[in-house]
């Protein structure tokens, strides 16, 4: 087991952390006690990735949720990179880690460009801007051009604000934005659970024309286990609207 | 946490509001209040200028929107300053707030 540490002196960025091998009781110990160190220094966020851990137990799922109340104590981001088809990923999402961590981050263990991005995040305001920067580096990866990142940054932040604002009562809830190629087109989906009790206000129905106006194709589907969007943009061509 | 800053500027009793970073859902009632504030003094006219708001999506909108609002009750001009091409613009060009406003690509 070992913890890596990239970025960590960045003073404005988050400090990325990367843990290999296997957590469980026998070193969870010894790793809070880097992780501690590695974010004492106030950040503005930090970023955890578990990509190359090999096992993890409870005695680590609960380090985790330890550092995320922490931090969301002190309004300090975490980000939690697990890849899709990890078996930490399967443990993390049962864990209900995502309804604590500000962004938990999922993608594919070989991180080449065209590999699909999801994000599970609270549906909270402030996931909002996580969600953009998760964004942001993802469409940078792909070269998507400034007026579709723009587009997709406005149209998906629509969707999510909409569930955000609408889909769950007090509870709250998960929201999920998954981004991938299909050929020359970004499509995002962005999925919630709720009901979404309110009918759509004025400025909702703002909301929804900018989702179209910076689309190239917009489908929004309300069912009874809750709604999804999917938001489909040329990632070269810009729209003529 | 989304972070906008909201400079204001006063000459010959117009106000000027530079507005820069992100405004989304989690600041955006924070940011009204300084606008508010900013204005609260029956000044003769208002610029907002947005060239450095790195992100603003439809909750950004309805806050100029109510600005606008506010502003008429008084007779007060509003001028928004946002460049060609950038995507304020835009969504103020969507959303038909530049029908309501004086649009300029730049300050004077």
């Amino acid at each position: 087991m070992s913890v890596t540490m990239a970025d960590a002196s960045a003073e404005n960025g988050p400090v990325r952390l990367s843990l290999s091998g296997d957590i469980d009781r026998a070193n969870v110990a010894a790793i809070e006690e880097e992780i501690r160190a590695a974010v004492s220094g106030q950040p503005t966020g930090v970023s955890v990735d578990l990509t190359n851990v090999t096992y993890i137990d409870s005695a680590g799922k609960r380090l985790l949720f330890d550092l995320a109340s922490a931090l969301q104590e002190s309004h300090v981001t975490l980000e939690v990179i697990v890849p899709f088809d990890s078996p930490t990923r399967r443990l993390i999402e049962l864990s209900g880690l995502q309804s604590l961590a500000a962004l938990l981050l999922m993608r594919r263990q070989d991180s080449s460009e065209a590999s699909p991005l999801e994000l599970v995040v609270p549906a909270q305001p402030w996931s909002l801007k996580n969600i953009r920067d998760a964004m942001r580096r993802w469409l940078s990866a792909v070269s998507a051009e400034p007026r579709a990142v723009a587009d997709l940054l406005i149209a998906v932040g629509e969707a999510c604000t909409n569930v955000v604002d609408h889909a769950y009562g007090t509870d709250g809830g998960i929201v999920t934005v998954h981004l991938e190629l299909q050929l020359s087109d970004v499509v995002a989906t962005i999925a919630d659970t709720g009901q979404w009790g309110l009918p759509p206000g004025r400025n909702r129905g703002r909301g929804t024309m900018f989702m179209r106006n910076c689309s190239d194709d917009l489908r929004i589907d309300h069912g009874p286990a809750g709604t999804t969007v999917v938001i489909r943009r040329h990632l070269i061509e810009e729209t003529s609207r | 946490m989304t972070v906008a800053t909201v400079d204001a500027s006063t000459d010959n009793g117009s106000v000027h509001i530079s507005l820069s970073g992100e405004i989304d859902l989690a600041n955006a009632s924070t940011v009204d209040e300084q606008i508010h504030a900013a204005v609260s003094g029956q000044p003769t006219a208002v610029s907002v200028d947005l060239t450095n708001l790195t992100y603003m999506d439809s909750v950004g909108i309805k806050l100029l929107f109510d600005l606008v609002s506010l502003l008429q009750e008084s007779d007060i001009p509003l001028e928004i300053i946002a460049p060609f091409g950038a995507p304020t613009r835009r969504l103020i060009e969507f959303s038909g707030l530049d029908s309501l406003v004086t649009l300029n690509p730049a300050c004077n």
